[in-house]
């Protein structure tokens, strides 16, 4: 598709967003870019701008008090419509910028929607003296430059940091487009459009209709049981399209900025990601997790396995923690999922760590309290139900469509068991120790569950404070395994590989998984349908037919028409006649800015 | 202006005030405060939870924003609030970090500008001013182990300026050459968040091992702890007597390894002692607010306003 055609399929289904959403009475900042693109009377956008950044700090005296999703959509405003913009709403977002008491937070994407706001500001106002923070506009704008673009170079490197999120990936392309469209600093607008390229790459790689597929650094309480999770769904949909307009879906108000805006990525990711002509593996490398206590070494980097196939799509990761108690919070580290139910169609299981000391690992207050802090606003990650975070004691491999996770999980663990999500809607088949079933969609899939397990329901309806509208957030079976060295293998296969599900199911059956080493020698091996034998051990080598895998030469991405090795800055992406080349200029000889967010 | 008759509390902001008075806080700022510094012409404030570095300019500025004793505090009510600012500017702290420097835990004074060392999770740094007026910073941890850049206090060497004590969650260590060069101690694998030079000696607190002493700050001698033990925040002088902020309240000791702890049992992250009355103290909880007692200890006053607090500073006169 040339690139003209598919910047108007883009910028229709922009439109289509921008109208939908500009129906809306009122909003706050990021949705008000809908209604002046539309026509909103002046007086409504004072409104609105008023009554968004209406925050003071308390006592006599107040300033405007806000944090990164103020400060980005301000920025965005004031550099977006600056004809359109009434001079009392900019008035207020100067004092805002000026006089604010300002928060930077403690993730990458506050930082980066902190940056871009404080940078578009700066540019806004260059003289200023003294904006909020007592810093003249030239030293917020340099100190800002700095950052973006330490971490674009620190990305081209050694992977993004808060990777593949569902959620929060938005957070780190929408701020980047309107840098893009309006930074003045032509080398940084050039480096901010090839790292958008990286990250609209990452979203192609793994798209599977409507679903990010795989393993993400982090995704919100219970979305890793949905098909469609997250504000991602509306850039899947402005940038990729492949679905029909689904206002549900496909409009969120942290997508009305790039709708918006002039950015329109290269067109070949948009094939790439629609593509699904035949299965293929993707690899991906991502920078290691953010781990600064309570360890004794340094994590190492994410190495990203997913498998997808033209009726499902297998990831999974290895997480290179360090140990206990690392275990970020948000981590989903292995998924499957299908083209089935938005909530019918994910299987994932995970050991739902706790302990003292996982909170601190990676936030700053007092070791001997944190966990109740922490426990107080998000009561959930402290639940035993709980399918996401990650775990320690988690290891696995993976080999196309065959999964296998084990857990070693100590006895004093306060969670001594496994969790496992499975639909409700499959009409699931038992024989010798498999679970099986038809996802009507094109694929079976073969679960072997390590360990007695317990078949239970699992629903739960939700509210805003999980950071999730969705009222119905899981609805569908619980398969605890209450064992300490647990475990799961797993085989999705697409059907049409196979005679009929019957089929299937018999053949699955006669091949027992060799369990005959676990625990003892920490080894599990089986033989997959294709006849390739996955071997792996607990802390040690994984074998595919006798071959160990070298997850340290992950490339950078490996994927069909990729060509991205690690460390270099340099990467190609082809597909059908096109082609993007990304070159970041990597100078070698100078250190890395130094990551300072957690995520 | 902060009168020099006042403390300064780190909670929600920065707050200066009198035992039995009212509490106000200075500028507008409502970051988590750990850590503080106090000098005749400015206060160093380090916030966590990403809030960076801050300097207030003391004279330049106008203080007063939340009463804490539930007074709105007006313009030139108190005597020292709501002072026109000799300027004509709002009152404002001044941002002191850079990119590279977040989630501060500890800071010390130090010569030159803009004279602080500043403790992170990711370990010491020290900064030098560029030509656009802000701080850059350069870190000197970067080669330690993990949990020995974790920096929870910091401590200056008071005969030799250039070394550092640092508590870490990993240990003692020491920093010579301004964070040059390192060299660990015999405190080694235990998190340390106190470190104090009282009676010619340094003292550590740590999270699982009660209370250490040091003659040269590289080999400690246990010093005990009270019966109830746990982590220990702060260590102060009061008159003879030494008091530690513990995870179970306040303790004192003589000095002779001898603890005896007192008041409210709550996570206590900082307490001191007033300049010209040893008997009269006064305790952060995390939570659990501000207490103060001046009878050494034997009773105890919960000031209202405050949920949780980290760090505290003496007035300097009394």
């Amino acid at each position: 598709m040339h690139q003209e055609t598919y910047s108007q399929q883009v910028s229709a289904r922009a439109d289509q967003v921008v109208r939908h959403w500009s129906k809306r009475d009122g909003g706050g900042l990021w949705d008000l870019n809908a209604h002046l693109a539309t026509g909103m009377e002046d007086e409504k956008v004072v409104e609105i701008v008023r009554k968004s950044l209406s925050d003071q700090t308390d006592g006599w005296g107040g300033r405007p008090a806000g944090g990164p999703f103020h400060v980005y959509p301000c920025g965005a405003l004031i550099a977006r419509w600056p004809d359109r913009l009434p001079e009392e709403a900019l008035g207020i977002i100067r004092d805002f910028m000026m006089d604010g008491v300002l928060e930077r937070g403690n993730t990458e994407n506050h930082w980066l929607m902190f940056y871009v706001g404080n940078l578009l500001a700066a540019e806004r106002w260059p003289d200023a003296k003294r904006m909020w923070n007592g810093l003249s506009a030239e030293a917020n704008r340099a100190e800002a430059t700095r950052w973006i673009l330490g971490m674009i170079e620190r990305t081209a490197v050694n992977g993004h940091h808060e990777y593949d999120s569902p959620q929060y990936h938005v957070e780190h392309m929408v701020p980047m487009i309107t840098l893009a469209d309006h930074a003045a600093d032509p080398h940084l607008r050039h480096q901010v459009e090839q790292v958008l390229s990286l990250y609209v790459a990452d979203m192609a790689l793994e798209y599977y209709y409507g679903s990010w597929a795989g393993g993400h650094s982090r995704e919100g309480y219970r979305e890793n049981t949905w098909r469609k999770s997250g504000a991602i769904s509306a850039l899947q949909y402005l940038y990729f399209g492949d679905e029909e307009f689904e206002p549900k879906h496909h409009v969120h108000g942290f997508c009305i900025p790039p709708a918006t805006a002039a950015y329109r990525p290269p067109a070949l990711f948009a094939e790439m990601a629609v593509d699904r002509a035949r299965a293929h593996v993707v690899k991906k490398t991502k920078a290691p997790r953010t781990i600064y206590r309570r360890v004794e070494h340094e994590a190492r980097p994410v190495r990203k396995y997913t498998y997808m196939s033209p009726s499902f799509a297998l990831g999974s990761s290895q997480l290179g923690l360090p140990g206990p108690g690392a275990g970020p919070i948000d981590l989903i580290s292995w998924d499957l999922t299908w083209r089935g139910e938005n909530q019918q169609a994910k299987i994932c299981c995970n050991h739902p760590y706790r302990s003292p000391e996982r909170f601190s690992a990676f936030l700053v207050g007092y070791p001997q309290q944190i966990r109740r802090q922490i426990g107080s606003d998000k009561p959930y990650l402290q639940w035993p139900d709980r399918l996401f975070g990650a775990s320690p004691y988690e290891r696995m491999m993976q080999h196309e469509g065959t999964v296998i996770v084990l857990y070693k999980i100590p006895p004093d663990d306060e969670a001594p068991f496994i969790n496992m999500f499975l639909p409700r809607t499959i009409a699931w088949v038992e024989r010798d120790g498999w679970i099986m079933g038809d996802t009507g969609t094109g694929a079976y899939v073969a679960l072997y569950p390590i360990g007695p397990y317990g078949w239970s329901e699992i629903r739960e309806e939700g509210s805003m404070r999980h950071l999730a509208a969705n009222p119905d957030q899981i609805d569908g079976w619980l398969l605890r395994i209450p064992d300490l060295h647990g475990g799961l293998i797993l085989e999705a296969r697409e059907a049409g590989d196979e005679e009929s599900f019957e089929s299937f199911c018999a053949r699955r059956a006669a091949s027992e998984p060799d369990l005959s080493g676990w625990p003892g020698s920490d080894r599990v091996a089986v033989d997959t349908l294709d006849g390739n034998r996955l071997e792996m051990y607990y802390d040690g080598v994984h074998n595919v037919d006798g071959e160990a895998i070298d997850y340290d030469a992950y490339p950078f991405y490996e994927a069909p028409g990729v060509d991205a090795p690690m460390g270099t800055g340099k990467m190609t992406f082809s597909h059908g006649d096109q082609e993007v080349r990304l070159d970041f200029e990597i100078d070698a000889s100078k250190p890395l800015i130094p990551i300072r967010v957690i995520g | 202006m902060i009168p020099q008759n006042h403390w300064l509390i780190g909670s929600k902001g920065v707050y200066h005030g009198t035992i039995g008075g009212s509490w106000t806080r200075i500028g507008a700022q409502e970051y988590g405060i750990s850590s503080l510094i106090r000098e005749p012409d400015r206060l160093v404030a380090g916030a966590s939870w990403g809030s960076g570095l801050w300097e207030w300019s003391n004279g330049t500025g106008q203080s007063g924003q939340t009463d804490r004793s539930g007074q709105p505090d007006q313009p030139g009510q108190s005597g020292q609030s709501g002072q026109p600012d000799q300027s004509g500017q709002p009152d404002r702290w001044k941002q002191l970090h850079d990119e590279t420097l977040t989630e501060i835990m500890a800071i010390a004074s130090i010569d030159g500008s803009p004279g602080v060392v500043a403790g992170s999770p990711y370990g010491i740094a020290t900064g030098r001013y560029d030509d656009a007026g802000a701080v850059r910073w350069t870190h000197h941890s970067d080669a330690l182990r993990v949990n020995e850049r974790f920096t929870n206090a910091i401590l200056v060497h008071p005969d030799e300026p250039s070394t550092w004590l640092i508590g870490t969650e990993g240990g003692v260590l020491i920093a010579d050459d301004s964070g040059a060069t390192w060299r660990r101690t015999s405190i080694s694998g235990t998190a340390v968040r106190a470190l104090a030079c009282m009676h010619g000696q340094f003292w550590a607190g740590t999270d699982d091992r009660g209370i250490w002493r040091s003659e040269d700050g590289e080999r400690w001698d246990s010093a005990g702890h009270s019966a109830d033990g746990g982590a220990v925040f702060e260590l102060t002088l009061a008159g003879d007597d030494i008091v530690a902020a513990t995870e179970h309240g306040v303790a004192i000791g003589d000095g002779s390894g001898h603890w005896v702890r007192t008041g409210p049992r709550h996570l206590c992250a900082a307490v001191r002692c007033h300049p010209g009355s040893t008997s009269t103290w006064l305790a952060g909880a995390t939570p659990g607010g501000l207490w103060y007692t001046e009878d050494r200890g034997r009773t105890w006053q919960h000031v209202p306003g405050f949920a949780n607090v980290r760090a505290i500073l003496p007035p300097e006169t009394d």
